[in-house]
């Protein structure tokens, strides 16, 4: 699968790239919201997009919720991967369209089972 | 953007005893498992993985950045050596084969609208809680009587399996989120499973070698990934006396890796979707019907 990870830390877009990586995707990578819409805008044939929600510039909320507004790649998946973890932030999240919630921190196998389950 | 690319390196340096003990001591403080000279290999291997996942340059790098505290690397190694093969709806074959094939099948042919199921070895509660919410889940038994029996040898997992408590990485394992929503309360950091489903589970405390029919007879038994820590002998003792608490329509559910093929004459397989369960030989059980 064609995968775009969104997080403002490099430390998790490289944990998130090799362990998605070594499960045979592949990986590009955007640092805030604006940086994945640009990605959304050149490319829009990402199966999945891994979302972190605290970020410079635009959160991972605005991005998901201007996503699905615009109908920008209506056909890509989107989990959220955070560490609001809060009922009420999950709420909003899949209010908004997200089709998964991953807390972090996370493990190997909770990405992998979690991508696998939507997918 | 420069990225650190996973590279299996050669030339990465072996675990010093240094790097052991500081390990060591750092899985001893978080979990209270005890790891040593014994399982320098296992240590040092799965380390390597930790280093290539995080991209860190290795083991030295890894035992540096934890001194620097930082949570998602402490996950990544405390789940990299501490075993914990509990999760939700643990293997997606058996769970499907379930709602799809067994519970409809048992529905449309028992006669007496009870259905009882025995999770045995149940660890912290996540299997028969699991089985709950797939029952609730398929709408069809909400006028029959749900019995679930779950037993464990170990008070200490029953005890936190009644509470039906988990933390935030217990509840990711394997937990859908929209059954995490429905199904769960939060309290604070943890996570608190609602009692309309953990009403449904009754936790006893039991040893698989021992006679099982005191616990009564059951429509179907999950017994999977158990048997992998017996010898053959205890395998076919505990084969015997799940057959014993079986209905004569009653299924049992083995692992991935386990059969009771050389061991037990005393099952046949039932067949369905993606998985086989293993029903009582020689029977002219429903599961022959078309």
């Amino acid at each position: 699968m064609k995968i775009l990870t969104v997080d403002d830390a490099l430390t998790v877009r490289t944990m998130v790239r090799n362990i998605l990586e070594e499960n045979g995707h592949q990986v590009e990578e955007a640092e805030n919201g604006v940086v994945a819409i640009d990605r959304l805008t050149d490319e829009k044939d990402y199966d999945l997009i891994l979302l972190d929600w605290e970020m410079p510039e635009m959160d991972g909320l605005t991005f998901l919720t201007k996503i699905k507004e615009d109908n920008v790649a209506p056909n890509t998946k989107v989990v959220m991967l955070t560490s609001l973890n809060k009922m009420a932030n999950i709420l909003k999240a899949m209010d908004a369209g997200a089709d998964e919630y991953i807390m972090k921190p996370f493990t190997p196998e909770i990405v992998i089972e979690k991508i696998n389950a939507i997918m | 953007m420069d990225i650190k690319p996973k590279t299996i390196r050669k030339d990465e340096k072996p675990l010093s005893d240094y790097h052991l003990q500081f390990i060591s001591s750092f899985i001893y403080q978080r979990s209270g498992i005890v790891l040593g000279e014994t399982k320098r290999y296992l240590i040092e291997s799965r380390l390597k993985t930790v280093a290539r996942i995080a991209g860190l340059s290795g083991i030295e790098e890894v035992c540096n950045s934890l001194a620097n505290n930082t949570s998602q690397l402490e996950t990544l190694v405390l789940d990299a050596l501490t075993t914990n093969e509990t999760s939700w709806f643990r293997d997606a074959k058996p769970w499907n084969a379930l709602s799809n094939d067994v519970l409809p099948k048992i529905k449309k042919n028992k006669n007496a609208q009870i259905l009882q199921i025995w999770s045995a070895a149940c660890s912290t509660g996540q299997e028969p809680y699991s089985i709950a919410i797939k029952i609730l889940e398929s709408g069809l038994f909400n006028d029959w009587t749900i019995r679930i029996v779950a037993t464990d040898i170990s008070t200490q997992v029953l005890e936190q399996a009644r509470e039906g408590i988990y933390s935030q990485l217990e509840v990711s394992r394997g937990m859908p989120i929209r059954s995490l929503m429905k199904y769960f309360t939060q309290v604070g950091d943890v996570w608190k499973i609602k009692s309309e489903i953990r009403d449904r589970v009754t936790f006893k405390e039991h040893l698989l070698q021992k006679d099982p029919r005191y616990l009564g007879t059951f429509d179907l038994v999950f017994c999977r990934n158990v048997l992998i820590y017996f010898d053959v002998e205890t395998k076919r003792k505990i084969l015997n006396h799940i057959h014993s608490a079986l209905t004569n329509d009653g299924l049992l559910a083995l692992g991935g890796s386990e059969t009771t093929y050389n061991i037990s004459d005393d099952f046949e397989t039932v067949p369905t979707t993606g998985t086989v369960f293993y029903a009582k030989k020689k029977l002219q059980h429903f599961w022959k019907k078309e």
